[in-house]
């Protein structure tokens, strides 16, 4: 049997008819979520279609009428090793977000702690936000660890009934040098729950949110630094969106070495400091987080080495084209 | 007893200068941008360079052409089909998703001498020598030789005085442990045992012993096993695992005709002795006079037949030969980068399977 085109088959469809059959999907949708007792979606705030042109007025920058106070970029130091880490000048940086991912074990809540209550001890205004363990949990962590006993926290499990996004912000109000969030998904997850919001929508309420206090959106007008502990995947990949990554000063690593089952960070995003370098640490002592300092010069030297090979290569480079008369000539000003 | 000798600091300065100034320029280049024309020659960008047999064996490996394919492929269907071979596997490596290949010339013959995949799997002179010193230091070595030949390839022979080990029951068998590194255009940065035979001051580059170690890239991670390695080597004494027990083979196992003619031909390729100058370290012409008595005619032996006569001459004998001829100055001019090329072969020797390991003598 022959094909037979289909055009002249049959009449495509109108407009009005395409408007007609997306109007009753439109009444159809609204009424399944009445019956679920769900708000309708033009009144939920999480239910943002995206933005036409630009939310805001749209202003250009000229970064040389910023003005900022010099204090805003003195980093916050721990006095430990892990300050190599965060910025080239050593110590957390302000106003920034840092989120921390890595294998279960590792030591993500004790390391984010160690730094917490290193920084409280120091004078900076820290605030612990527990949403994944209880007070009875983090009473073992202080056993071993007596310095995280010093920490303000704020567990959210005990707010079940309230709405969370009032119980965060108050908590957050009077301003704080540094937030520590366990775990970021699971925050998302109260306030998606509660509120019935989407996974973009509550996420986006999070990032506002942190986005605010960086800018000193706070009582105090702190210039507050994240650290969030971020879920993976299975296969380690970070789980979040193109905002929440942009909205990410650096991306920090815990994992345990292969050959020698230790434990190390690592930024593999980092805008303040440097990327690949790893600082191993040992969670056998108790008291303080211990870190490998020798190590850590190890990567560096071999940092440096493989910079200068770096660099050695560009030169052969040029040292070939002169050789073989690749060299562009520069005819400039003849 | 001969004496473990060292270089003066004055000595390794003056070739690690000479080291420096010979490190061979790597340029990363387009792989469109290259056209093999035949085995000794590619085009890039119009201009025709010249490639020796190494650089052309690095673009054979980078399109998958093994070497042995080539040649047969060469034989039946001509140069000009073997280049349109070659050019069209580049297209396909490119299709792939490689784009680029690193070209390693030597400046002063303007010769390329390796090609890799990415310039980063060879490291220059300098830093080769800044972390062999920094090896040298940790593990208190003494350089016993430093050489560098015409393409930059630097070899660094060093012993710890302090380990020094003999073996069980075996008199002369004593051994200073150190380590050999090596830095050529095609191996790359290579620490291998380097064994110093006390009673000849015969030295010996273990670079097939399972202990050498390949430094192919300078990140954290590679390093870090590069020195845990490193420090394994140390806590044995730079003494290489099964080291004794392949001694203790080679003193009874007698090499093939195959293994001597093998010795004897390498020895002869890289100095200038004659074949009766090498009778004192490789007895082939004695040998060979033996089997001629016996009416035996090794002549028209093929390659199984000579792997399958045994001469008069033990392995070990035969592995000491070659390290004395490679060691000592005996008179004959040969290329001191060539004395570790000799070294390294007698490693080799060493520890490959012996030809006669399986031979049973026979009632009949």
């Amino acid at each position: 049997m022959a094909y037979k085109e289909p055009n002249g088959l049959r009449k495509p469809m109108s407009d009005e008819a395409k408007a007609r059959i997306a109007e009753a999907v439109r009444l159809a949708a609204a009424k399944k979520r009445e019956e679920q007792g769900l708000p309708p979606l033009s009144q939920v705030g999480s239910h943002v279609p995206p933005p036409a042109f630009i939310e805001k007025p749209l202003e250009l920058v000229r970064m040389s009428g910023q003005h900022f106070s010099p204090d805003l970029f003195i980093p916050m130091k721990t006095g430990k090793p892990v300050d190599l880490m965060f910025t080239s000048e050593g110590g957390i940086p302000k106003a920034c977000n840092f989120m921390l991912i890595g294998d279960p074990g590792v030591g993500k809540s004790t390391v984010s702690l160690d730094i917490l209550s290193d920084l409280a001890a120091n004078g900076y205004r820290v605030l612990f936000i527990s949403a994944e363990m209880t007070r009875i949990d983090l009473y073992g962590y202080v056993q071993r660890y007596p310095k995280f006993g010093e920490v303000d926290i704020l567990f959210t499990g005990e707010y079940c009934d309230s709405n969370p996004k009032t119980v965060i912000e108050s908590a957050l109000k009077p301003g704080y040098d540094v937030v520590l969030i366990d775990s970021f998904a699971e925050v998302q997850e109260d306030i998606k729950e509660v509120l019935k919001l989407s996974t973009a929508g509550s996420e986006k309420w999070l990032i506002d949110l942190m986005i605010s206090h960086n800018l000193g959106g706070n009582d105090r007008k702190s210039h507050t630094t994240f650290i969030a502990i971020q879920q993976v995947t299975k296969g380690g990949v970070f789980v979040g969106s193109n905002k929440l990554k942009h909205n990410t000063t650096g991306m920090l690593e815990l994992r345990y070495d292969q050959a020698t089952g230790s434990q190390y960070m690592m930024f593999n995003k980092n805008r303040r400091g440097s990327v690949n370098k790893r600082m191993f640490y040992s969670l056998s002592a108790t008291g303080d987080v211990e870190y490998d300092v020798k190590r850590f010069n190890n990567d560096e030297n071999a940092r440096e080495a493989l910079s200068h090979e770096r660099t050695l290569i560009e030169s052969e480079g040029n040292a070939f084209d002169t050789l073989f008369g690749f060299a562009k000539e520069d005819n400039d000003g003849l | 007893m001969p004496k473990f000798e060292t270089l003066s600091q004055n000595i390794f300065d003056e070739r690690a200068r000479t080291a420096i100034s010979k490190t061979p320029i790597r340029k990363e280049i387009s792989i469109k941008d290259v056209e093999i024309i035949n085995d000794t020659t590619l085009k890039l960008e119009d201009h025709q360079i010249k490639m020796n047999k190494d650089a052309f064996k690095g673009i054979c490996k980078i399109v998958g052409l093994p070497v042995g394919f080539d040649k047969t492929f060469t034989a039946s269907f001509g140069d000009k089909a073997r280049q349109q071979l070659i050019n069209r596997l580049k297209v396909a490596v490119q299709a792939k998703g490689s784009t680029t290949l690193s070209l390693v010339v030597n400046p002063d013959t303007k010769e390329i001498i390796s090609v890799q995949k990415d310039p980063r799997d060879l490291i220059s002179n300098a830093t080769f020598l800044d972390t062999t010193s920094k090896i040298i230091n940790k593990y208190g070595l003494e350089v016993s030789d430093f050489s560098v030949n015409s393409d930059g390839a630097v070899v660094v022979n060093t012993a710890s005085p302090k380990n020094v080990w003999g073996i069980n029951g075996l008199q002369d068998e004593e051994f200073y442990g150190g380590i050999s590194f090596t830095n050529s255009p095609n191996g790359g940065f290579m620490v291998s045992p380097f064994l110093h035979r006390l009673v000849c001051a015969n030295g010996i580059v273990g670079k097939t012993f399972e202990e050498s170690l390949s430094l192919g890239q300078m990140d954290g991670f590679s390093m870090e096993k590069f020195w845990q390695q490193l420090n394994q080597l140390a806590e044995r004494g730079f003494r290489p695992q099964n080291f004794e027990n392949r001694i203790r083979l080679a003193i009874n196992t007698r090499a093939s005709l195959f293994e001597l003619e093998n010795a004897h031909d390498w020895m002869k390729s890289l100095s200038d002795a004659d074949n009766k100058e090498l009778e004192a370290w490789a007895p082939l012409h004695s040998t060979r006079a033996k089997f001629h008595a016996s009416s035996i005619d090794t002549i028209a032996f093929t390659t199984a037949q000579k792997k399958g006569a045994k001469t008069g001459t033990s392995v070990w004998d035969l592995i000491n030969g070659v390290t004395h001829f490679a060691t000592h100055d005996n008179g004959f001019k040969i290329d001191d980068y060539d004395r570790r090329r000799l070294q390294v072969e007698a490693s080799r020797m060493l520890t490959k399977d012996f030809d006669m390991a399986n031979f049973v003598p026979s009632p009949f």
